[in-house]
């Protein structure tokens, strides 16, 4: 397996709740060339378990390990095996895709050289040819997600960890990210998928975790949770699993 | 570290070329008012360059000795009627506004011609009123310099000096004894200024890397790739105070310019005030400026790892800058430092140059004052390194006090 978080824990506080737990004791495991959906309503705990397996966030309790690397014990050793896309481009305005990829390419520890291929590669495979020397601030919203794509991808990490990476997306778009997702499970690559969309999950993940109030209440491939479920279809599961407008999360 | 560190740094380059204008204009600025600055923070000087809105009012000097020899001395000096002292204190006729300045020559008495070296002549006047400073500095200037030969020849007549090449030292009451031996007198303005100059770039520049990157998220994108903290930190640290030094550099070629022309020359030598800002000095402060740089960014970055958002860190800025510059200033002025404010870091960088304006360059001291800010810089790194990732700083994320009333604590709890 290339993910594998187990009894994660982590709290936050606030005056109002006082400490309560945004993830709870959730444990699953993403394996290669499979595409993993973490699928859970606003502030189910989805970002805050992605945040703990990028390193980003400390686990309050549990393990998470990626590719092997304990993100605890060893984060700059995690940190090289994945690729992380946002809903948030966050790109550098001044710099164009290719000096953007350049730099993380660089900072990633990628081999010079083999580096000018790699991003020359993405830059075909990613459709940016047109606009790979624009700076970014020019950019679209849908070309900066390509950008922050290929950036993820830059240093051929064996996992790739994306949290809502469509939002905002225009329906084009969003195809062109669900068929570079597809082809990254294609290359053996291990895929975490974060949404909240139905319709994405079901498509797209072979086995989906549902997620929300920070525990992981169903777990399973679309075709056992429709089973398990008794239900049509994912969204009917997704209801009967939150507990119908029960969205009010964190 | 060293390629993440380059890497990093070279990033900040390009972003800092592209979007050159504001520091460019900020580079402008610098080269015009640097020496503005400079000149108007110096009593002497100003004093100097407002002579001009003073010289058709009148004034009155009161002299205790030789008054003949006074009145000789300042012929030229149309707007200072010279009268005797009688039996006035100098300090009260000058407080109970009966005299502007007043002169009091060496004694002519046969006692005091062994003693003649450290005769002197002094020159008391109101230190709160600018015109009185203005009419001192003419009454010194010209004891002093033009008419010195008349003065020493009547000097000699009257027993006071021994040796021939003696000249009498001017005392200015209630301020410092100026030596004019040809080194600037800008040991005190001209670090703050280059103080006051680089702070400005250093805090924008650490707020623009740190605060703001974490506002736009990118600072946790950058969190993401496989980098120890404090590269991050390390290349903005090299990066921000290299571009702190730009407008330094430019107001000090500007500062040695404006010293260099003619017109300025003329006015200060009236007053024999001889300032020169030679390219080996500007150099020599641009040296000097460099462990100022690294020390104020570091704490500039220190200040803007902090804050979460850039609009409240841009808010505390001024604070921090006045605090920062007031007590650096402070820790100079404050005598019974003295001792120690080379061993002081930050302070001693800026205490090192004003010595070195002084022209009492100590390299021991230099190399003290350089190694101790450094460490500090580095230390500010790291402490700086550990609020990056800070889960409240970069999403919000509260953490539970660690003493909660009674009332308010909650049902739930970690299990």
């Amino acid at each position: 397996m290339t993910i594998s978080a187990e009894g994660v824990k982590k709290w936050f506080y606030d005056r109002k709740r006082g400490e309560f737990p945004a993830v709870d004791d959730v444990t699953f495991e993403c394996r290669k060339g499979e595409i993993f959906g973490l699928l859970g309503p606003n502030g189910a705990g989805k970002t805050t378990t992605l945040m703990m397996i990028t390193t980003i966030l400390k686990p309050d309790g549990g393990k998470v390990e990626v590719n092997g690397f304990d993100v605890a014990t060893n984060p700059e050793g995690a940190r090289m095996q994945f690729g992380f896309v946002s809903s948030e481009a966050a790109l550098y305005d001044l710099l164009t895709p290719r000096e953007t990829l350049a730099f993380v390419g660089k900072l990633s520890k990628c081999p010079k050289e083999k580096l000018s291929a790699r991003i020359d590669e993405l830059i075909h495979l990613l459709d940016m040819t047109s606009f790979a020397d624009t700076r970014c601030q020019a950019l679209s919203t849908g070309m900066k997600q390509r950008v922050a794509i290929a950036r993820a991808l830059v240093h051929d990490p064996p996992v790739i960890i994306m949290d809502e990476p469509t939002s905002g997306l225009d329906v084009p778009t969003m195809q062109s990210v669900y068929q570079l997702v597809r082809q990254c499970k294609e290359m053996g690559k291990c895929v975490l998928f974060s949404t909240h969309i139905m319709s994405e999950a079901e498509k797209l993940c072979d086995r989906i975790g549902i997620i929300n109030k920070g525990k992981l209440h169903a777990l399973g491939t679309v075709a056992e949770l429709k089973q398990q479920y008794s239900k049509a279809d994912l969204e009917e599961i997704f209801l009967a699993v939150v507990g119908g407008n029960e969205n009010n999360g964190s | 570290m060293g390629h993440e560190i380059a890497t990093l740094m070279r990033k900040e380059i390009v972003e800092t070329i592209r979007e050159f204008k504001s520091l460019g204009l900020f580079i402008v600025f610098c080269a015009i008012f640097f020496p503005m600055f400079s000149l108007f923070g110096n009593t002497e000087i100003s004093a100097a360059l407002i002579e001009d809105s003073l010289t058709n009012q009148k004034g009155t000097v009161g002299v205790r000795g030789d008054i003949e020899l006074v009145r000789q001395v300042l012929t030229s000096k149309k707007e200072l009627e010279v009268k005797p002292l009688f039996d006035l204190d100098p300090v009260k006729s000058i407080e109970e506004r009966i005299y502007d300045v007043v002169v009091v020559m060496p004694e002519t008495n046969s006692d005091h011609k062994q003693k003649s070296e450290e005769e002197s002549i002094d020159v008391f006047y109101d230190s709160h009123a600018e015109g009185t400073i203005a009419w001192a500095l003419e009454v010194a200037a010209a004891l002093n310099s033009s008419q010195i030969q008349m003065l020493k020849s009547k000097l000699r007549q009257i027993g006071v000096a021994t040796a021939p090449e003696a000249l009498p030292k001017v005392h200015y009451k209630s301020i410092d004894i100026v030596e004019r031996k040809g080194s600037a007198p800008l040991s005190e303005t001209l670090p703050t200024v280059i103080l006051f100059f680089i702070t400005t770039v250093a805090i924008g520049g650490a707020i623009g890397g740190i605060t703001m990157e974490r506002e736009n998220k990118r600072l946790a994108q950058l969190l993401l790739l496989p980098i120890k903290r404090s590269s991050i930190l390390y290349s903005l640290l090299f990066v921000i105070s290299g571009i702190s030094l730009l407008p330094v550099m430019a107001g000090l070629f500007s500062l040695s310019w404006a010293f260099s022309l003619d017109e300025v020359a003329d006015r200060l030598k009236m007053h024999n005030l001889v300032v020169d800002v030679p390219p080996e000095t500007v150099a020599a402060l641009l040296l000097l400026s460099v462990p100022i740089a690294i020390s104020v960014t570091a704490t500039s970055l220190l200040f803007s790892s902090y804050y979460r958002v850039a609009q409240q860190a841009r808010g505390y800025s001024l604070i921090y800058m006045v605090a920062l510059n007031g007590l650096i200033r402070y820790i100079l002025n404050f005598h019974a430092l003295d001792g120690v404010v080379a061993f002081i870091p930050i302070v001693n960088s800026v205490f090192v140059m004003q010595q070195v304006l002084d022209g009492k360059v100590d390299a021991l001291q230099i190399i003290i004052a350089t190694i101790s800010t450094l460490a500090v810089s580095a230390w500010m790194i790291e402490i700086s390194a550990r609020k990056l990732d800070d889960q409240r700083l970069l999403f919000g994320i509260e953490r539970a006090p660690k003493f909660q009333p009674r009332w308010g604590k909650t049902s739930q709890s970690k299990t």
